[in-house]
């Protein structure tokens, strides 16, 4: 058991540390972007994408650890861009109330789901989520079909957001909420959720409150999507529900399938998840002319992705890094034991 | 109110539509005993079960639990995640050991309630969640040094033999500060060495615990060697109470188990 590790990786074994390096990354890539290198698309795409991953950290506790199926993300979503159309375009109050509201309603919207969630359960919780969904969606296109917030309608402590700020600010709500998430899954409501999981007989004979933790897990993850579709109006800004998808069952979907693709239960999973479904199509292959004139196709490799992984890795790409881990860990070790026989 | 006994059952019934699956059973637990629940298959032994750890809310009838200051509680009045905070700690008879957590997740999962942080420390992981967790740990690893498992402290529940899940479940009761351990056919899978082996168990944890072990079981050697007391009970009735030679002796029992005499059926 004697662990004789180098500090760095010790180190790296912390989500603080992880979280900032992240961060240190992806503002980079801004700062490269911002010095004429990198294109200033990609930086675009990159906080898109980092709103999906926002989503899916939320969706990946409600999943991976709670072992609950929603298809209801896209209709949370849609209730955090239409709070923030409303708050900031229509009232001009600034982004922090607009956040306010957005959390206080999506709170109360994951509070109700999470109660028909201890009646229903599995398969029919997906149908009962997608049902709301589509709900609020069609209650949303009659209130407003298209909702568009003016460039001088953002604003953060009384200034206007920038499309640098939007993306920084997209960038630190997703490391505080990464944070929060990944030092909840390494505490007892972490372990309590995955009991729940495994068996909600022996989770109650331990002492676990099924309503508690089956409403925090849905709280989390509506919250989450809410801020997703509040930021998407922050960085996109405008939002046809003609047209665009953010709404539909695509969304879920997409967010199942990234989630699904990453690794349920790891959070930096989920999130590569995401930037496979979202970031390599928005940054890389809608760029390549094929893909371009035939957009089925990308979709076409999104599900391809999905069904190599389901069947291979069920653990997703997280699985396949911790399996190269378990293997290098282990040649190490028989190094080790050769060294020393010798 | 009668302050010798951990656990008091009185006219119990719990019917599932027309099935009376226990109906008007009464038998009580003294401290420190190991109690045998037993009978035929469908007899109603693990409803019984799962009255007391209010899984079912029964029809009818009273569960009453002595409580710390001495005065009984009434266990009906109880959520099934609060059954365990008087002490109350039971094992499966199909083991649900969290198979997504190491063997040592599993015992801290018994240990949750012990837990005092809230959300938001857990969420900022502060000082004080540390201090809590590093608590329970080392009790965990203390009661994984007793049941002999720390060899398997940081593997994974899942693919660990049968036999030591059953362990592990075990271990998760030890967790609780138990005043009553109510066991789901502990043997059922084992083989004959595990079998004594568990025998051996049972008393030890007794003994360390000063608990009152309540057992179902169908391995009649097991029952016959380990209990001070028996229950046998056939279609949710009671036969009859006593000392395993007072049950091995009874006749109402040998009919239940081996049906009438001379009458073919």
């Amino acid at each position: 058991m004697n662990q004789k590790q180098n500090p760095i990786s010790n180190l790296l074994k912390k989500p603080g540390a992880q979280i900032l390096l992240f961060v240190a990354l992806a503002a980079g890539v801004q700062l490269l972007s911002g010095g004429g290198i990198l294109p200033n698309s990609l930086v675009y795409a990159l906080g898109n994408t980092l709103i999906y991953a926002i989503v899916a950290i939320g969706f990946c506790l409600l999943l991976g650890y709670a072992g609950l199926a929603s298809l209801g993300t896209a209709g949370f979503i849609g209730v955090g861009a239409y709070i923030a159309y409303y708050m900031m375009q229509e009232l001009g109050l600034p982004f922090i109330l607009a956040l306010a509201a957005t959390i206080a309603v999506s709170l109360l919207l994951g509070i109700i789901v999470g109660f028909i969630s201890l009646r229903i359960e599995g398969i029919y919780l997906a149908i009962m989520t997608l049902g709301l969904s589509e709900t609020i969606r069609n209650l949303l296109m009659a209130l407003k079909p298209t909702i568009k917030i003016d460039l001088n309608n953002l604003k953060l402590f009384g200034t206007p957001v920038s499309d640098t700020g939007s993306y920084y600010l997209i960038l630190g709500i997703f490391a505080v909420l990464m944070l929060l998430v990944a030092n909840l899954i390494q505490s007892p409501t972490g372990r309590a959720m995955l009991a729940m999981k495994n068996s909600t007989s022996a989770a109650q004979a331990m002492g676990i409150s099924l309503m508690k933790y089956r409403l925090l897990s849905f709280v989390i993850a509506t919250v989450f999507a809410a801020l997703g579709g509040l930021l998407y109006m922050v960085h996109v800004r405008t939002m046809t529900t003609a047209t665009s998808t953010l709404l539909t069952l695509t969304t879920s979907l997409n967010i199942l399938g990234g989630v699904v693709i990453g690794g349920a239960k790891s959070l930096w999973g989920s999130t590569f998840g995401i930037f496979i479904i979202y970031g390599i199509q928005s940054m890389f292959l809608s760029k390549i002319q094929f893909f371009q004139k035939n957009p089925a196709f990308i979709t076409m490799i999104t599900g391809l992705l999905i069904i190599l992984v389901v069947m291979f890795f069920p653990g997703g790409f997280a699985q396949i890094v911790w399996e190269l881990k378990m293997k290098w860990q282990g040649r190490k070790l028989k190094e080790k034991e050769a060294a020393h026989e010798s | 109110m009668k302050a010798d006994s951990v656990l008091r059952i009185q006219d119990l019934c719990m019917y599932f539509g027309g099935v009376k699956a226990v109906d008007g059973l009464s038998f009580e637990v003294k401290p420190g005993e190991i109690f045998g629940l037993i009978g035929p298959n469908g007899a109603g032994k693990t409803t019984v079960f799962n009255c007391i750890t209010q899984f079912y809310k029964p029809t009818s009838g009273q569960l009453l639990f002595q409580g710390e200051a001495g005065g009984e509680i009434d266990l009906c009045k109880k959520k099934v995640h609060e059954v365990i905070d008087l002490g109350i700690v039971r094992t499966f008879q199909n083991v649900e050991v969290i198979r997504e957590l190491t063997v040592l997740e599993n015992l801290l999962i018994a240990g949750h309630r012990q837990f005092q942080a809230s959300l938001a420390t857990q969420a900022l992981h502060l000082p004080r969640l540390k201090r809590e967790e590093k608590r329970i740990r080392e009790k965990a690893e203390k009661v994984l040094g007793f049941m002999d498992l720390m060899l398997y402290r940081d593997r994974y529940a899942y693919g660990l033999p049968y036999g030591i899940l059953k362990k592990i479940e075990i271990a998760r009761t030890l967790m609780a500060e138990p005043k009553l351990i109510i066991l789901d056919e502990p043997a059922a899978g084992l083989n004959d060495t595990e079998t004594a082996e568990l025998a051996g168990l049972i008393r030890r944890i007794r003994q360390e615990y000063q608990c009152a072990v309540l057992l179902v079981e169908h391995d009649m050697g097991l029952v016959m060697d380990v209990c001070d007391r028996i229950c046998a009970i056939s279609f949710g009735k009671l036969l009859a109470i006593g000392t395993p030679e007072e049950i091995q002796a009874n006749e109402d029992v040998r009919t239940a188990y081996l049906g009438h005499p001379g009458k073919e059926d």
